[in-house]
């Protein structure tokens, strides 16, 4: 710690001695100094050394200094701070001595960093009061609660500009012919894989969901063989869609979102090579094994072809060529979702059928 | 629901509140030409004793049997189905396999009054018929089981076939005396003191099977064998008309000696039915009905089952029963229940002021939203 020199007042004359040289002169004192000072002339009777005579303290009195206190005359004796030293050491936080002339933000804060109060020059406030118009929110100096969000200061505008062009050059423009024509995608880029992403306002900021992969394939645009094609909706189950032929393979079997997303792709490849597989029992398929109920070879087209050269024998007027229409019809009918409407078709294309 | 019954009236709106002459008359004969089929929108009665003798009390819808009770008449609407099966009645010919007809529709819509008027449209054309209440009955309703001695593993119904019999007996007094002519093919061995020979009239087994309750189902067996072959050789026409046939391939509440359902193609009565529907006989007509009942479930609150015939036959029947012709009960039209409207207002039926005022005729049509089971309900609290 630094002192600071003053004047101590134990140095000073006394009362006497000021009077004296306010009337007297310079030279007034010199005797009495020589004295005091116990000079060799300064001898008394005895031929001793003088010694000074202690009478009034060489300070001023009570009386004098509360006179000058009440008068207010009184010497304000500055003190300075016992830290003060500690205090100048110290510099001031950085987003005081922050110059946007100077300084670029991205720079100062390039990648994602906790909080740090000193460095943000924005007077942010964070806290819950109970009254927010009386006492406003903690300020940013010490407070935690702006330490444990997540912030986004390194993504500012400037900041993601430069990133992109940055990484401009090492991207090649979007197809146009996509951009002309969307319906084309799927044939260009068969397997979409979608997934999410989660924002949390929390003290967890992670979302257990965002590791769900959905992979979306067009089995057309596989090219497998007829048998190959039904093998693999049969492996599929129903993760086969059959109104729009898509095959969708959800994951989250892994812990990873990356990992889900080589599993499902190892799926598909496994599922592709299993298809085109074909094994020596696949021979054995019966008509009752089959995916769909077709109308060749089904009792109803044998007992039907029978009914109608019947009732042509009995007299009715039967259409033989409405068989075909009629096997159509009833494929779709045994195939798909039953409706009253399909029934009632059924119905008129029976009566036409037998000429009823 | 439907008043049931064949009588011609006039269109009774026309007339407006005048009394509807009551004549029987034969509709729908099998030889009748265009004019002779009664229109379409009409109402037909019911002799009460033709309706006694082909037992309508019991086969007819519960509403309906009560108001035949209450009012003493069975009178009911002729709608587009009957006409259709009527239609296909006329088809019918000892070259042609039987003719199968499904009827078909939503709850209320008239499908178990439309099998009955074509019951008696079979009664006045002197048609054998075959009539089951339901075939539920057959296989949820068994009191009490036999275990089959003809086929090892079937298991008979001894009370149901009784009851099959009787009907048939009463239901067909009016050829009585052509089946008294119709003889047996061969030996029928019911038991080892039983047995009925060959060159027997077919009446012999309904009576040997009325009486012996135990050997009941495998008469029924025969006799259905005997109609067939009667009506290949073009001695009758016969029509079977089977209630609630879905659940022919349905559910069964018959416990096997394992303690498992047994399938109800172990029980003989169901075999014997499913025979008589098959089409390898000809000169008949095999008329069902396909009720949700076997399939709805009333636990499960919220689904809604189909009414269309492939759901509720299931595959394997729907393939045992094709090809068949589908025929859909609806909802009536305006002019269907004002003429319904019109005939309860004449009987009195519709008491308060309010049901008979003009408003009163427009809500009732509304709110039972044209099912005809609802606006059964309606006039008669009305």
């Amino acid at each position: 710690m630094h002192r600071l020199s003053h004047i101590g007042t134990r140095s000073k004359s006394t009362l006497a001695d000021k009077l004296r040289n306010a009337v007297g002169g310079a030279d007034y004192g010199k005797s009495k100094q020589a004295m005091a000072a116990g000079s060799l002339t300064a001898k008394d009777e005895n031929g001793e050394d003088f010694r000074e005579l202690y009478v009034m303290p060489k300070r001023k009195l009570r009386g004098q200094t509360q006179l000058e206190q009440a008068t207010g005359r009184a010497e304000v004796k500055t003190r300075s701070r016992f830290d003060l030293m500690d205090r100048l050491a110290e510099r001031p936080p950085r987003s005081e001595e922050m110059d946007p002339e100077k300084h670029t933000w991205s720079d100062i804060w390039p990648a994602a960093r906790t909080f740090a109060s000193s460095v943000v020059p924005l007077p942010v406030r964070m806290g819950s009061r109970p009254n927010v118009e009386k006492r406003a929110p903690f300020k940013k100096e010490g407070n935690l609660e702006l330490v444990k969000i997540p912030n986004f200061l390194h993504l500012t505008p400037v900041a993601v500009q430069q990133h992109c062009e940055a990484i401009k050059k090492f991207c090649t423009p979007y197809p146009p012919e996509l951009l002309s024509d969307a319906s084309i995608t799927p044939s260009l880029l068969p397997i979409s894989v979608q997934y999410s992403t989660y924002i949390h306002q929390g003290t967890n900021i992670r979302d257990i969901r965002s590791r769900v992969i959905t992979m979306i394939v067009d089995v057309d645009y596989l090219k497998l063989s007829e048998n190959a094609a039904e093998k693999l909706v049969r492996l599929a189950g129903n993760r086969y869609n059959q109104e729009t032929g898509q095959l969708t393979i959800i994951t989250d079997r892994c812990h990873t979102r990356k990992q889900n997303l080589d599993y499902a792709h190892y799926l598909l490849t496994v599922l592709y090579h299993e298809a085109n597989k074909q094994e020596a029992w696949a021979e054995l398929k019966e008509r009752s094994d089959n995916l769909q109920v077709e109308f060749d070879g089904s009792t109803t087209k044998s007992k039907l072809e029978d009914l109608i050269e019947k009732a042509k024998s009995s007299g009715l007027k039967t259409d033989e060529k409405a068989l075909a229409e009629f096997g159509e019809m009833w494929k779709t009918y045994r195939n798909t979702e039953e409706t009253a409407e399909k029934t009632r078709e059924y119905g008129r294309q029976m009566k036409k059928m037998l000429g009823i | 629901m439907k008043p049931c019954g064949r009588l011609v009236l006039q269109m009774a709106r026309r007339m407006g509140s005048c009394e509807q002459k009551v004549s029987s008359c034969r509709q729908f004969s099998s030889e009748a030409t265009a004019h002779d089929n009664i229109k379409v929108g009409t109402l037909c009665e019911m002799e009460l004793a033709v309706a006694k003798q082909l037992n309508m009390k019991s086969h007819l819808p519960a509403p309906l049997s009560k108001q035949m009770d209450t009012l003493g008449e069975i009178v009911t609407l002729i709608r587009e189905p009957i006409a259709e099966i009527a239609s296909c009645m006329r088809i019918v010919d000892k070259n042609l396999p039987n003719l199968r007809l499904v009827l078909w529709g939503a709850f209320g819509t008239g499908k178990t009054v439309t099998l009955n008027q074509a019951v008696h449209h079979a009664y006045t054309n002197k048609w054998a018929i075959v009539h089951l209440r339901s075939a539920m009955e057959l296989t949820r309703r068994v009191k009490e089981i036999e275990m089959s001695s003809f086929v090892s593993g079937r298991i008979n119904d001894p009370s149901n076939a009784v009851a099959i019999l009787q009907n048939f007996k009463q239901q067909n007094q009016h050829i009585w005396k052509i089946l008294g002519v119709l003889l047996t093919e061969k030996d029928y061995e019911w038991s080892k003191s039983e047995r009925t020979l060959k060159g027997k009239p077919i009446t012999e087994i309904i009576e040997m099977g009325i009486s012996a309750p135990f050997l009941a189902s495998d008469c029924v067996g025969a006799l259905f064998r005997e109609l067939r072959r009667h009506a290949k050789d073009d001695k009758l026409k016969v029509l079977v008309a089977i209630d609630d046939a879905n659940s022919l391939w349905g559910k069964t509440l018959v416990k096997r000696a394992d303690r498992t359902y047994a399938p109800p193609s172990d029980l003989t009565l169901v075999v014997h039915f499913r025979r008589m529907i098959s089409n390898d006989w000809t000169n008949g007509c095999v008329l069902m009905v396909a009720d949700k009942k076997e399939v709805a479930d009333a636990r499960d609150e919220l689904g809604v089952s189909r009414h269309t015939p492939l759901e509720l036959f299931g595959e394997e029947g729907f393939e045992f029963v094709e090809p068949f012709v589908p025929i859909e009960t609806t909802n009536y039209t305006e002019s269907e229940t004002d003429a319904l409207y019109n005939y309860y207002v004449n009987k009195n039926w519709l008491a308060s002021k309010a049901a008979r005022s003009e408003e009163g005729r427009k809500q009732l049509m509304h709110l039972s939203a044209f099912n005809p089971y609802y606006y059964e309900r309606l006039c008669a609290f009305n």
